[in-house]
Order: structure tokens, then C-alpha cells, then sequence
């Protein structure tokens, strides 16, 4: 329950956050999430993964999940107009391939992931490491 | 330990950011603001379905507007006065245009740079010292002090703004076009004088041919003889737009100025300046079809004209309605107003008129006691204004720029190792208030209005065709002409004789112009507009070919409807082919062919002349016309100095010699041990150019014109292929009706039948949306490719509607500043 409350509330301040400040507020809340939940070691959820991997996977999937969505409605909307240029713009490929909507997609929500995963993995470290 | 991990973790996010903030990559962006969907490239990913607001807001409205746009994406205007649809016409045109816009006007304005730093090589940075140098946005802001003082013009271009301004202002970043975001800056809000500077931008592009510095270069080369026929005034097989039978009024006739007697052009200092010249493939299509002549007994138009091919395509089609006037056509993105379209009662379009209207003066300068040129028996003073362009990044470079009486001092010592100063004298420094013409134009309703709109129009000069309900069809050559002796501008003249200035203009009524000729039509394709017995002088680049082949069609007798009209605009014809290819066929020595030789020799033999797509003869004879071109001229002039800068003689003037000489000095060519005569020019070429397409092209399904041309209609930053189209499949080429070239052709064609039924059909390569995220972004080039036109929606009244074809209203309410 911990974890995906985790998640939620990364997910839910980012998306907050953002309406507000640029990208970088993703980290911030990922890692103000990870330092006010940073746990015991003892209660463990996913086996014997520890916390700071924990942190790490619930900052990734909220951002992840978050933009991922996000952009595959927008895409979707878009009816996959844009998508392809803006993959041939960045590969420099004379014709966009077939998959280049979904490589966009991917990219965008593992760009985001690492943002909020990062971010909670170091706040939840700072957090034990103050607690000694 | 922990603190260990922590550090580790924490360098690792903060090394995250810093890539993102500074990628190692080319771009100006910050990658993580870029994917961020709230505000990066997915923000312009629009939603395909989108539909307009149901209402908004304009500042400085007086009444209401009701604004249509229609599947197409096309903005129908409903306001009750020219300002209020000036208002939402500049509102529409920057939702869709906006970067366009800007990025045009900044070209204008020598102001690149600051968008994209000085280039490679500073490259950016010398388009930029020429534009200033030129006086484009010197010449601007003349005009448009005068623009904006008149009654009608000057509360439009306000008008136009504030509609502009209103779009920004309620911009948000996220929202701004994706070019911005691309190269990372932001747009600035829009002023009147940009207009002034695109009406100017569009004379640069139209009127800045001047072959002066070559010119005289040519003569001190080559010697008076050998200049007049390699650069003939008139070309013997003009067909001229006004039609040659036409009685000049000698009387009334401001007379010519004589021939100054220290004028000896073969005598100048030899110049390193080199000039950039125009597209010579600018240039377009116009005809006018009475009603005696035409399937509907009422006038026909049809207007193409022929540019540079971009997205977002330079026009952006409107709808225009205010009490009195009904209008539709095409504006330019900046620019208020119809230069191309149709009302209830008139019809109208343009084509470049070509002759030179800029000239070059040499000086001679004194700086002590102080800056100074001489002219006639004294001197005068030279003003300096230093212009700074901004670097993007950081940094300055200042260029000091000198003003004559004449104009800027263009090349000297500091641009282009010209060490001879040389001013320029350019008919675009005047000013002028083109605006008002097209305002006048677009709301005319007969041959007066017309002829009296015209009377405010000097520069870029165009052949304006006309066509109005009531019967009456004409062709005007209207610009502000300067009144020439012979060869006045043909050559670099001397700045300190007072003798070889500017003496004086050509009366406008005394412009070439035709009202309802016998024949029942009108046409011009940028050939030379008067025969030899127009009573004035003026040189230029003139095209015989099109206008030759429309007034072969048009002559034929034949009663013509809308679709002749639009099959004549995509007529692939060749007139340079069908002159010489007989010739060159003629010259050929069939006993020696190999095989390849023997089956293109067979091709060509039935080749209709026809630049057709799906043929292959196209591919022969222009790979063989190049060569001969080429094998003529290019070893003679590349024996002349490097720094003198030349222009090869036109393809027109090269065929008449073809035909006309079977021994000429040029034929010579050393490496190829040819002695002069052209069998064995012809017989060369014809050689290496089978040798050269079975080599490259084994498979003869690429020897397809189709294949051989394609068209690219490139993003206007001309370095994003990712939002252009290219390797189009088109069929025409440049000197043909169908003017399809690799990046040029025909912007936008356009027929209108007048009329108690009016109808107007158009197409244009782009789509209306400037956004590459739209679908409205280049949906039209595909029906363009394939000779497509739509029927346009002239929308009689505010309220009228289409069955299956959806469009949206929006009510625009005044709003109090």
C-alpha cells in the first residue's frame, strides 16, 4: 500500500507541480515523496529489494505512467502527426519509421521515469542516511 | 557508508539535469523543457479534431465579426469595416503563421543572427550585412512613416497589429510554435513597420536583379561586339505582353534623356563585389479570357505565380466581407489585405515584371577635411549610420555603412574587398504605399477602380491582370520606372557625374498597358512587355518561352472554359525543346551510334515536347541541353579572372545562336579539341550524355522524369527535412507553364470565372496551418502534385452553409483596451 500510495502521490504532486514550474519540479516532489516516506528496512515489500531500489521503482513508474499516458493521449489525438517528425528531427532518418510514434512515447516516459525515479532514490537515501 | 550512497545518488540527478539542461548535442533547447509535455514538442501536437473557440476576444473591435473557417482550414472574415477585418485577419494569420511571420520580417530586417547566430563560416551573418547594406529596413521605414500617415493605410497596419498582438498576448510558452521552441527564443510583439518591411522584403526578392557589376565586367572581357550578342537587348522571338501592334502617344511622351557624354562603362575599375541575385526561376503566369472568347460568356482569369517553394507556403488563403465588398484570395503572412484573388465584381493577379530598377554608381571618397564623394564639379557629404547586429549567444558585430544622395554605399573596403566604393540607386528606397493599392485593388468593382488603385503602386513592379463582371479584361505593367537613357543601369555608372543620376520618371499612365485587345485575351509570363516601339528605355531578364506557348493556346480560337484554364496552367510544353531540339537531332551522325545511342536518339526523335512525369525524354534532353550549355560556355568564362564576377548568357540567347550559327568562337572548347563548328559540339554532348545516364542509371525505369526531377518543398528554415516534403513527383519544369522546378514552381494557382455564377478554384503546395503538427500542415501538396484544384467556398453571406463539409463559426466581440 506504501508503495503505490508512493506513486499516486508522486504522480499526483508532479502533475501539480508542473502546471506551475518546468520539468526539474518532477524531481523535486520525487524527492520530497522519497525523503518524508524513506522506511525501516525491515518492512520490505518486493522481497529483499532494499529501500533505495523501492524509491527508486516507485519515482520511475509515477513518472513514467504519469507521462507515458500523458503523451499517448496527446499522440493519440494527434492522430500521430507530429510524433514522426520530431523522431526523424532528433535521428536525422530521410523517412520515419513505422514505430517512430511509440519510440517517441517510450522515450518521453523513460526521460521522465528517470527524472522521478532518481529523485526519489536520493531523497529516500538522504533520509536514511540522516537517520543513521 | 549511507552518506556515500546518498552523494552517489544525488551526483547521478544532478548529472540527469545538467544533460538535459546542456545535451551534448547540436540544439538550442533544453531537452527535458522539450519532452515535457506540458510544455515541450507535445504541446503542438494538436488535436486533430480541434475545433475553434465559440467566442474571443479582439482589442479595439468597433462592431462584432463572425469569423468561418472551413474544412480547409481557410478564415472567412465577416466585419463591418476594412479595420475590423484587418483586426481578425492579423488574429487568424498569426494562430496560423506566427513563426513565419516573424522569421520573414527579421530576414528583412538583417536581423537573423539574432536567432541563429553568424552560421557556418559566418554565412548568416553576411546574409544579414547584405540585406542592411542594401537598405531594406532603411528603405522600410521610409515608407512606412508615409503608410501610416494616410488616412485609410495607416489605422489597417494598426489594425493588423493589434489582431497580431492579441494572439500573442494570450500565448502562453508552452503554446508557442514549435520553431521557437526549437531554436529557443521567444516571438516579440508586432509593430506596423513590420508590414512596411515585408511589402519591402517582397520587392528584394521581385526587383533585385541587377546585372550591372557583371555586365561591365562582360564588356571590358569580351569587347562591345561579342557583349551585345552574348547579351542581346531584345530577343528576336518575344512575343511581348502588350500586344505589338499597340500606337504609342509620342507626344505626350516625356522624351528620353540623352546619352551622357562621359559615359564609358568599358573604362571602371575592375570590381571584386559580387552581387546575389534573385531565383532566376521567380516568375509566373497570368491571363485574362473575354467573354466573347469564354464558355460562360464571361470573363475568365487564371493567375500563377511562380516562387520559391516553402512550408508554411508564403500564402495563407482569407475570406474578406465588409459592407460593400466581398473578397477572396491570398494574402502574405504579415501583410493585410488581397494581393491575389477575386471579388463579386473584379478578378486580379500578378506576374513579375523583371526589368532592372537598381543601379550601381562607383565613388570616389575623401575623408578629410571629412567624409565625403566627389560629384560634378564639388563635393558632397556622406552620412554614416552604424549598424550592430546582435550575435545570438552574446556579442556584437558592428558594420558602418555610408549614405550617399544615391543610397547606401553597399560594397566597399569592408564588405566584400570592394575597393572602389559602390553606391546603390534602387527604385525600392522610394516611398511608396503598395497597401493601399491592394486595398483599393480588392475592393475595386470595375477598370477605374482598378486603374486608380494601380496609380499607389510602385515597387516590386508587376503585370497586373484584370477581369471584371462587366466585360472588361486588361493587363497594366504598373511600378514606378525611372525615365533611362539607352543603357542607363546596364552597366556600373559614374557617381560623380551629375549627367548619369537619375533624371526623371516615366509618366504612370505611359506604363505598358492593354484594355480589351481584338484577340479577346491578355497573357504574361515575364517576357519583355513591349515591342521596340514603346517610346522608353529599360533593360532586364526577360523569359520568351511561356509567354510564347499561353499565347499559342490562347490564339488557337477556341472557345475556353475553366478547365482549359487549368489545363493551360499545367501545360508541360517546352518551347526551348521543341526550338532546338530539331537542331541539334539535325546535327547528329546516326552512322556512328552505339546501341544506347541509337534508342535515345529514337526517344527523343518522337518526343512530343511534352515535360511529362511518366516519360523519359525530358530526362535526355535536358541532361544533353545542360551539357551542350555547359560544353559552350563554361570553359571561356572560367579563363576570366576568379574575382571578377560574370552571369552566363540566358538559355534563350543561347539557343538562338545554336540555331542561328553553325561556326561560333565559343563552340571552341580545348580540353575536347573542338575547332568552333557545332556538329562537333553537338555530336560530344550527345555522347557523354548517354554514357553519362547509362552509367548512373542502368535501369531505364530511372531515366523517368519523375524520377530525374523531384520537387522538395523544404521548411523555410531550409534545414529541417523532418518538417518538409521532398522527392515529390512533379511534372513540368522552369521555362515551361507548368514551372514545377526542383524547389520553385507555382505557389498558388488560381481560376476564376466572373460572373452572375462566380467560381474560383486554387490550390497551393502547403496547407494553412504553419504548425508540422497539424494535419493542416501540408494537406494540399498532394491534390497540388497531382494538378488538383478545389473549388473555393466564396461564401455569399455570413450564414451560408455547405452539406458534409464542416466548418466552424466563432463571434468576435469588441473588447475595450
Amino acid at each position: 500500500m506504501r508503495f503505490l500510495l508512493r506513486i499516486l502521490l508522486i504522480a499526483g504532486l508532479g502533475f501539480l507541480g508542473l502546471q506551475f514550474y518546468d520539468y526539474w519540479i518532477l524531481v523535486v516532489v520525487a524527492f520530497a515523496v522519497g525523503l518524508l516516506m524513506s522506511q525501516r528496512r525491515k518492512r520490505r515489500m518486493f522481497g529483499k529489494n532494499p529501500p533505495a531500489a523501492r524509491a527508486f521503482l516507485a519515482g520511475f513508474l509515477a513518472i513514467a505512467l504519469l507521462w507515458g499516458i500523458w503523451v499517448f493521449m496527446i499522440d493519440g489525438a494527434n492522430a500521430h502527426t507530429l510524433s514522426p517528425k520530431i523522431f526523424q528531427l532528433l535521428t536525422s532518418m530521410a523517412e520515419a519509421p513505422s514505430y517512430s510514434s511509440w519510440a517517441m512515447i517510450s522515450l518521453t516516459a523513460l526521460l521522465g521515469g528517470l527524472l522521478g525515479g532518481l529523485g526519489a532514490m536520493t531523497g529516500n537515501l538522504l533520509g536514511e542516511a540522516v537517520r543513521g | 557508508m549511507r552518506w556515500v550512497k546518498f552523494l552517489v545518488s544525488l551526483l547521478l540527478t544532478l548529472g540527469l539535469l545538467f544533460l538535459l539542461e546542456r545535451p551534448p548535442l547540436p540544439v538550442n533547447f533544453s531537452l527535458g523543457t522539450f519532452f515535457n509535455p506540458q510544455q515541450g514538442f507535445w504541446q503542438n501536437a494538436e488535436p486533430v479534431e480541434g475545433n475553434w473557440a465559440d467566442s474571443l476576444d479582439i482589442p479595439g473591435l468597433k462592431s462584432p465579426v463572425k469569423l468561418v473557417v472551413d474544412e480547409r482550414g481557410v478564415p472567412h472574415i465577416f466585419a463591418q469595416s476594412m479595420t475590423d477585418a484587418a483586426a481578425v485577419q492579423g488574429y487568424v494569420t498569426a494562430r496560423d503563421r506566427l513563426w513565419q511571420m516573424e522569421f520573414q520580417i527579421m530576414a528583412a530586417a538583417g536581423r537573423l543572427t539574432e536567432i541563429v547566430g553568424e552560421g557556418p563560416g559566418g554565412r548568416v551573418l553576411e546574409i544579414d550585412r547584405t540585406a542592411r547594406r542594401k537598405g531594406l529596413a532603411w528603405a522600410a521605414e521610409r515608407s512606412c512613416e508615409y503608410v501610416m500617415q494616410h488616412p485609410e493605410t495607416g489605422p489597417i497596419l494598426e489594425a493588423y497589429a493589434r489582431g497580431i498582438n492579441a494572439w500573442i498576448d494570450q500565448l502562453d510558452p508552452s503554446q508557442y510554435p514549435i520553431e521557437y521552441k526549437l531554436l529557443g527564443y521567444a516571438p516579440a510583439k508586432w509593430e506596423p513597420l513590420n508590414t512596411c518591411l515585408l511589402v519591402k522584403q517582397m520587392a528584394n526578392t521581385l526587383a533585385s536583379r541587377a546585372s550591372d557589376i557583371d555586365y561591365t565586367h562582360a564588356l571590358k572581357v569580351w569587347g562591345r561586339e561579342t557583349f551585345d550578342l552574348l547579351y542581346p537587348e531584345y530577343s528576336y522571338d518575344n512575343d511581348p505582353i502588350v500586344p505589338a501592334n499597340t500606337r504609342w502617344n509620342r507626344r505626350i511622351a516625356s522624351p528620353q534623356p540623352p546619352v551622357p557624354q562621359d559615359y564609358h562603362p568599358d573604362s571602371l575599375l575592375e570590381m571584386n563585389a559580387v552581387l546575389e541575385q534573385p531565383d532566376k526561376n521567380n516568375g509566373s503566369n497570368n491571363w485574362v479570357v473575354a467573354g466573347k472568347r469564354s464558355e460562360t460568356g464571361y470573363p475568365l482569369l487564371a493567375s500563377d505565380p511562380h516562387l520559391g517553394l516553402t512550408l508554411p507556403s508564403i500564402w495563407y488563403e482569407v475570406q474578406l466581407s465588409i459592407p460593400g465588398s466581398n473578397m477572396y484570395g491570398v494574402s502574405i503572412p504579415g501583410s493585410p489585405g488581397i494581393p491575389i484573388g477575386f471579388n463579386d465584381s473584379i478578378a486580379w493577379g500578378e506576374t513579375n515584371a523583371g526589368k532592372d530598377v537598381m543601379d550601381f554608381y562607383q565613388l570616389e571618397i575623401r575623408h578629410d577635411p571629412r567624409p565625403q564623394y566627389r560629384y560634378g564639379d564639388g563635393w558632397k557629404n556622406l552620412t554614416l549610420k552604424e549598424e550592430v547586429h546582435t550575435l545570438k549567444g552574446g556579442g556584437q558585430f558592428v558594420d558602418s555603412v555610408w549614405y550617399t544622395d544615391y543610397g547606401p554605399v553597399m560594397f566597399d573596403e569592408n564588405f566584400q574587398q570592394q575597393e572602389q566604393p559602390l553606391a546603390v540607386r534602387w527604385i525600392v528606397h522610394e516611398p511608396s504605399n503598395e497597401v493601399l493599392a491592394f486595398l483599393r485593388l480588392s475592393t475595386g468593382k470595375n477598370y477605374e477602380d482598378y486603374t486608380s488603385a494601380l496609380s499607389y503602386y510602385a515597387s516590386p513592379a508587376q503585370n497586373f491582370a484584370f477581369a471584371s463582371a462587366d466585360g472588361d479584361i486588361a493587363i497594366w505593367q504598373q511600378g514606378k520606372y525611372v525615365n533611362r537613357w539607352k543603357e542607363q543601369g546596364k552597366f556600373v555608372m559614374d557617381g560623380a557625374d551629375p549627367e548619369q543620376a537619375w533624371q526623371g520618371f516615366i509618366p504612370q499612365e505611359q506604363n505598358p498597358h492593354a484594355l480589351n485587345p481584338p484577340e479577346g485575351y491578355l497573357a504574361s509570363a515575364n517576357q519583355r512587355v513591349t515591342s521596340a516601339q514603346y517610346p522608353y528605355y529599360y533593360t532586364g531578364r526577360f523569359d520568351p518561352y511561356r509567354g510564347r506557348r499561353i499565347n499559342d493556346l490562347l490564339g488557337t480560337g477556341d472557345t475556353i472554359g475553366v478547365k482549359q484554364m487549368q489545363q493551360y496552367q499545367l501545360d508541360n510544353f517546352s518551347v526551348l525543346a521543341a526550338d532546338l531540339l530539331p537542331t541539334l537531332l539535325g546535327d547528329l551522325d546516326s552512322t556512328l551510334f552505339s546501341e544506347a545511342e541509337r534508342e535515345v536518339y529514337d526517344i527523343l526523335k518522337g518526343w512530343n515536347y511534352m515535360y511529362d512525369r511518366e516519360s523519359v525524354a525530358p530526362t535526355l534532353f535536358n541532361s544533353w541541353w545542360r551539357n551542350v550549355f555547359v560544353g559552350i560556355w563554361r570553359d571561356e568564362f572560367d579563363k576570366v579572372e576568379e574575382s571578377m564576377s560574370l552571369t552566363y548568357p540566358q538559355s534563350s540567347t543561347t539557343v538562338r545562336i545554336l540555331r542561328d550559327s553553325v561556326r561560333f568562337r565559343f563552340y571552341k572548347h580545348e580540353e575536347e579539341r573542338w575547332q568552333g563548328d557545332r556538329q562537333a559540339v553537338v555530336q560530344k554532348t550527345f555522347t557523354n550524355m548517354v554514357s553519362q545516364l547509362v552509367d548512373n542509371y542502368p535501369n531505364r525505369e530511372d531515366w523517368l522524369w519523375a524520377k530525374r526531377k523531384t520537387t522538395d518543398i523544404n521548411h523555410l528554415s531550409r534545414s529541417l527535412a523532418a518538417f518538409s516534403r521532398q522527392g515529390l513527383p512533379t511534372s513540368g519544369n522552369g521555362g515551361i507553364l507548368n514551372a514545377t522546378g526542383r524547389t520553385h514552381g507555382p505557389s498558388w494557382r488560381m481560376v476564376v470565372a466572373l460572373g452572375p455564377e462566380l467560381k474560383g478554384y486554387g490550390v497551393y503546395p502547403g496547407g494553412q496551418s504553419g504548425n508540422p503538427g497539424s494535419p493542416l500542415y501540408d494537406n494540399f501538396v498532394d491534390d497540388w502534385v497531382e494538378g488538383n484544384y478545389y473549388t473555393l467556398w466564396f461564401m455569399k453571406t455570413a450564414n451560408e452553409q455547405r452539406e458534409n463539409k464542416p466548418s466552424s463559426s466563432v463571434y468576435i466581440r469588441p473588447k475595450s483596451e
